[in-house]
């Protein structure tokens, strides 16, 4: 009890302190200090329980935990040795603390929170502009609560605030966007009280449409569009009649109306012809309608609501937020859920960046959470807390203080933590790399050094883009006239040519001779070269882009090739049958869709796919070329031991794989083998 | 014969050879090789119902939640505000309408049991999915595993070559083979053109280095498997999936996996899109024995723009699902194998005007059966004149897999342990199958 009382005091101390320093960015004593607490708090529970935490790691799989853990990736050769080598007492903590503030920790947090929220990279021009956002706002260490307030009350086109991607991701979905709001950032599982009064937990139908109905005013048009158009309506409108002073009388009266229906129909006309500029606007705005109130459904049949009845917004847990204004609604929603007083947003991110660093959550799922919950450590978690709001929300301090505990430089738990169920913490689950850490580690191997910054391609496509939406509503009237008229030429030229792809495509199929089906499948090529050269000339933003990349502006720095990028730089999802999924690269279906289950085509991958064989090809692979410029069997042994284990090898395993550093047939095997192994794919 | 007493005769008879076996004890391991549907299919009960004539499932699973008004139950005199633009078209069977996407199934109409009842709570994708797939309602504390792994592990492998369990084009929330060991669960083919890759050594290998590279594999594990192997699941698992790796590597059913063997006529036959390619290799898998392939055919989520994307949609599974059928009876094969055509949800009868969309909608769906034992021409189970009610035999998650069961002669009542010591069923808590679907 005594000992309970001394954490009690020195937990308010701390959490005192750094509150009142109000440094976002931790000194090293405060996150050393921090990261004490925890252990202190884990030890003293499994005390209690009669338990001992596992044993602590050697250097060498501190290292490669480290790496992979902190920034997503296997350390290179001179990363591996630099820590190895290094005589001083302090060098774990001083690992955690440059490798949490590398530019490779924000490549490796964006793969988690690109899963998490669903981001997908090529959904219209939107997707594109979230992914940009969302990467940079974690490189800006953007306080998390700041970042979900951005998105939660996000309006607008995508252009100008690209925080409503997380909207438009789910267009005309609003209500499972919101079920999925509440499931990834308030960690409840409400979806069922969509449909009926939720079976289990006390959720009703009603409560469920008062808490939708903050985002009550939802279209997925465009304000710009028409704004626009508007705009060139009345600058294109012949001068207006005078107005005629004379009394009025039936005749003019009629001439009047007729002059009316005359300038509705130009306007209509112009509306028209406009058309094909804006056609991608309304798949990229989200407008918020003051006038609208969400409804419940049609079918509503519990006594405390009228079907089709109008709902007013209510929040059913925390602070009660009632008779909110229309106007006000969508902000107080954002700021209700991501409150310090929320009753569960902190603690769910805490409780989420731990099961991410562990492997396992304090409380798991790590998204269903109730009012009954039982995490496994209350006072840790509850310390975690208090350490979130202290670092304001800062996920880059709060993982370095994870990252700094001696529970991250313990064994693996031998027992995998069974799901759903309360676990005392002995040490990390063991956790299999993630397809993004494969990916990333693969780059390593082939490459020798890599880049974990963010690459300009994607920046620079963006601002093209938003350039490109920005000259397009500004433009002078006449001169969008002109560009309409030409892209919808170029759309006309297109539905042609779209016709005549699929009457050759028809063709192939039934081709009678081998020599008739190639002549029949080079017209299709060229037609399909044709038909997407009219559609890119069919979209006037596209068009601009393009000429805008034509004449250099492409963003600060050199475009990347693909082969270099890092996971967290190439579009999301990655395709089927890709090596990313076939290990479990998430869909981005569903929140943190990604996973680690083995798979047979997982082993055919690494046994024998070309793209993973480091070790066949000097010309492609920055490893075999280290590797064979080496004569020692000794020196050879160590190079493959430190690039794919980031550790030496043993005596043991000296002795015992010293013969197969002679040839090169066996070293191409031993490196092969090495690379299918367990101690590879997973993290120790 | 009514439902119950079917199952209750075919419990009992089960019960005592279970107890014969197996000393009374749940059946687990190896003992379960002993259900093989042959086995099965001589129980006198289960047969007389017309079970046990499948040896094979080819599953096809419209991800996203399909419209029912709009494929296997259309209501040509509903008001238009639920109908829409779709009409209801006849098909060879008198009585029976489909969605006017559908003709060319139209005409196997003879074949196939609709069954427009289906009935859920689950009202989002990932649950919806979860229990369609399983049985059971998703929860955080155990993971069910799906329809495929259960025929996987009670049906066993026809022969040994091909893993039993095959999915094609499926996304990551399948709930695959759940909390049975790794060996049911299902191999993934990501993209069925490119068939299972990577199945031939490298130029530089010859056997002795592969070989050798195996054995330096379990060397180099040594010491990490013996810390980790007993706890951990899934370092068990990437032991037994290079097994199986290694053996479809010399595996004689390999081409089974490669479309260009087809004609250009079949593969233009069943549809150039990715999923008429994959019900193709379903069809192939299916001659080599392989007990159960699903096929995912993803995007039916139709918030806005229903009337559109079915136009474009459904003609895809119409030209590759009618061209299955006419295939698998071509070669004898269509007794043997059951076609499912499942789905999570239905779709909100009332067109959500603005965007003439409609929105998920599980309190009344329609799936379908054929093949294996199914008696087709016609629909089981009925909804009310706007679709939105079920007014004749409900159909739950747990029934359709219970029928899934009935039709490979597997018990969908045998009860299996976690290895948490739960006990679960094929045909979830309370599934009971359908009796009239079989002929």
């Amino acid at each position: 009890m005594q000992v309970f009382r001394k954490f009690i005091v020195l937990f308010t101390l701390f959490a005192l302190g750094i509150t009142a320093l109000s440094a976002k960015t931790l000194t090293k004593k405060q996150a050393r200090d921090a990261a004490a607490r925890i252990d202190s708090l884990l030890t003293a529970d499994l005390k209690t329980a009669k338990l001992k935490p596992t044993g602590r790691i050697d250097a060498g799989t501190f290292l490669r935990r480290a790496y992979l853990g902190i920034i997503g990736r296997i350390p290179t050769e001179k990363e591996a040795r630099d820590f190895l080598d290094n005589p001083s007492s302090n060098k774990h903590a001083d690992l955690v603390d440059s490798l949490t503030g590398s530019p490779g920790f924000d490549s490796h947090l964006f793969n988690w929170a690109g899963d998490l929220l669903r981001v997908k990279t090529k959904q219209e021009q939107f997707g594109l502009g979230w992914h940009v956002w969302l990467r940079q706002s974690l490189a800006d260490d953007k306080p998390w609560d700041v970042l979900v307030r951005e998105m939660l009350a996000s309006t607008g086109h995508t252009s100008d605030n690209p925080a409503v991607g997380y909207y438009l991701r789910d267009r005309n979905m609003q209500l499972d966007n919101f079920s999925n709001s509440m499931q990834v950032f308030l960690g409840r599982q409400i979806g069922c009280a969509q449909c009926h009064d939720h079976p289990f937990d006390d959720w009703s139908q009603m409560e469920y449409y008062q808490m939708a109905a903050f985002g009550g005013g939802f279209e997925y048009r465009s304000a710009e569009a028409r704004k626009t158009v508007r705009r060139v309506i009345n600058d294109t409108r012949p001068t207006p009649p005078r107005k005629s002073k004379s009394k009025v009388t039936k005749k003019n009266k009629k001439a009047q109306r007729d002059l009316v229906t005359k300038k509705r129909g130009e306007a209509r006309k112009v509306g028209k012809t406009l058309q094909p500029l804006f056609k991608d606007f309304n798949k990229n705005e989200l407008i918020d309608d003051t006038a609208k109130t969400l409804r419940l459904p049609e079918d509503y049949k519990y006594k405390d609501g009228t079907p089709n009845g109008e709902i007013n917004p209510e929040t059913l847990f925390g602070e009660k937020l009632k008779n909110v204004s229309s106007a006000d609604r969508r902000d107080s929603f954002a700021k209700w859920v991501t409150s310090p007083d929320n009753p569960y947003f902190t603690k769910v991110i805490a409780n989420r960046l731990w099961a991410r660093t562990f492997g396992h959550g304090l409380q798991d799922p790590v998204d269903d959470w109730t009012e009954d919950s039982k995490p496994s450590h209350p006072q840790v978690l509850a310390f975690l807390e208090t350490t979130m709001k202290a670092v304001d929300y800062d996920l880059r301090q709060f993982c370095r203080v994870l990252f700094l505990t001696n529970l991250f430089q313990r064994e693996c738990d031998p027992t995998e933590p069974e799901p759903g169920t309360p676990l005392l913490v002995r040490g990390p689950a063991l956790q299999r790399m993630s397809a993004e850490q494969i990916y990333d580690s693969m780059l390593v191997l082939t490459r020798g050094e890599i880049n974990d910054s963010q690459l300009a391609a994607n920046a620079g496509r963006w601002e093209n883009y938003t350039k490109s939406v920005e000259k397009l509503v500004t433009a002078d009237s006449r001169d969008l006239l002109v560009l309409a008229e030409s892209a919808s030429q170029a759309d006309s030229a297109y539905r042609e040519a779209r016709v005549e792809v699929r009457a050759l495509q028809a063709k192939v199929a039934k081709a009678k001779s081998p020599a008739e089906r190639r002549k029949i499948y080079e017209a299709l090529v060229d037609a399909r070269k044709k038909r997407n050269a009219y559609k890119k000339q069919s979209n006037p933003l596209d068009a601009m882009s393009m000429s805008m990349m034509a004449m250099g502006a492409r963003g600060k720095g050199k475009p990347a090739g693909k082969a270099t990028a890092r996971a967290s730089e190439l579009p999301a999802p990655f395709n089927p049958g890709t090596l990313v999924r076939e290990f479990g690269g998430s869909d981005r279906a569903a929140p943190s869709s990604g996973d680690t289950i083995p798979t047979v085509p997982q082993a055919l991958a690494l046994l024998n796919d070309p793209t993973t064989d480091i070790v066949g090809d000097r010309r492609r692979s920055s490893f075999a070329r280290g590797l064979f410029s080496r004569d020692g069997a000794e020196d050879r042994l160590e190079y493959i031991f430190l690039r794919l284990y980031s550790r030496r090898p043993t005596t043991e395993e000296q002795r015992n794989f010293a013969p197969l550093a002679k040839d090169e047939t066996s070293l191409r095997d031993l490196t092969r083998a090495m690379l299918t192994s367990n101690r590879f794919i997973f993290i120790q | 014969m009514n439902p119950n007493q079917l199952n209750d005769l075919s419990r009992r008879n089960f019960l005592t050879r279970t107890a014969r076996t197996c000393f009374g004890l749940t059946i687990a391991g190896s003992a379960a090789e002993l259900f093989s549907p042959r086995a099965l299919a001589a129980d006198p009960a289960i047969a007389k119902a017309g079970g046990g004539k499948a040896k094979h499932v080819i599953y096809l699973y419209m991800s996203g939640g399909m419209t029912h008004l709009d494929t296997f139950d259309p209501k040509p005199d509903a008001p238009a505000e639920y109908r829409g633009p779709t009409e209801a078209i006849k098909t060879n069977v008198d009585g029976i309408q489909l969605g006017h996407c559908l003709p060319m199934l139209a005409k196997h109409m003879d074949k196939v049991a609709l069954i427009r009842s289906l009935n859920t709570t689950q009202g989002a994708h990932e649950q919806g999915k979860y229990l369609m797939h399983t049985g059971y309602t998703q929860r955080g504390s155990i993971s069910h595993p799906s329809s495929g792994s259960w025929v996987s592990r009670l049906a066993g492998a026809e022969n040994g070559t091909i893993p039993p369990f095959v999915l094609v084009g499926g996304g990551n929330n399948h709930p695959g083979g759940g909390f049975f060991e790794p060996k049911y669960s299902p191999l993934p083919i990501g993209d069925p053109q490119k068939g299972l890759r990577n199945v031939k050594q490298r130029k530089d290998t010859d056997d002795k280095s592969f070989d050798r590279q195996l054995s330096l594999r379990e060397q180099l594990d040594h010491d990490f498997d013996s810390r980790f192997h007993k706890g951990q699941r899934s370092v068990r698992a990437y032991g037994e999936v290079y097994d199986s790796a290694v053996k479809l590597m010399h595996s004689k059913d390999l081409e089974a996996f490669d479309l260009s063997k087809e004609s250009a006529d079949s593969r233009a036959a069943y549809g150039s899109d990715p999923f008429g390619q994959g019900v193709l290799l379903a069809r192939r898998l299916v001659e080599r024995g392989v007990r159960f392939v699903e096929v995912e055919f993803g995007g039916f989520d139709w918030h806005y723009d229903n009337f559109e994307q079915m136009e474009e949609k459904i003609p895809i599974l119409d030209q590759a699902l009618s061209t299955l059928l006419t295939d698998l009876s071509a070669k004898g094969l269509l007794d043997e194998t059951l076609v499912v055509v499942a789905t999570e949800f239905g779709r909100s009868p009332k067109i959500v005007a603005d965007r003439s969309g409609r929105n998920h909608y599980p309190k009344a769906f329609s799936c379908l059966m054929a093949g294996g034992g199914i008696k087709g021409g016609q629909a089981y189970g009925k909804t009310d004149e706007t679709a939105s009610n079920v007014v004749e035999n409900k159909v739950g998650a747990s029934d359709f897999n219970a029928s899934i069961a009935h039709a490979m002669g597997i018990p969908y009542d045998l009860t299996l342990m976690s290895p948490s010591k739960r006990p679960f069923k094929m045909g979830g808590k309370n599934g009971k199958p359908i009796s009239l679907l079989f002929g």
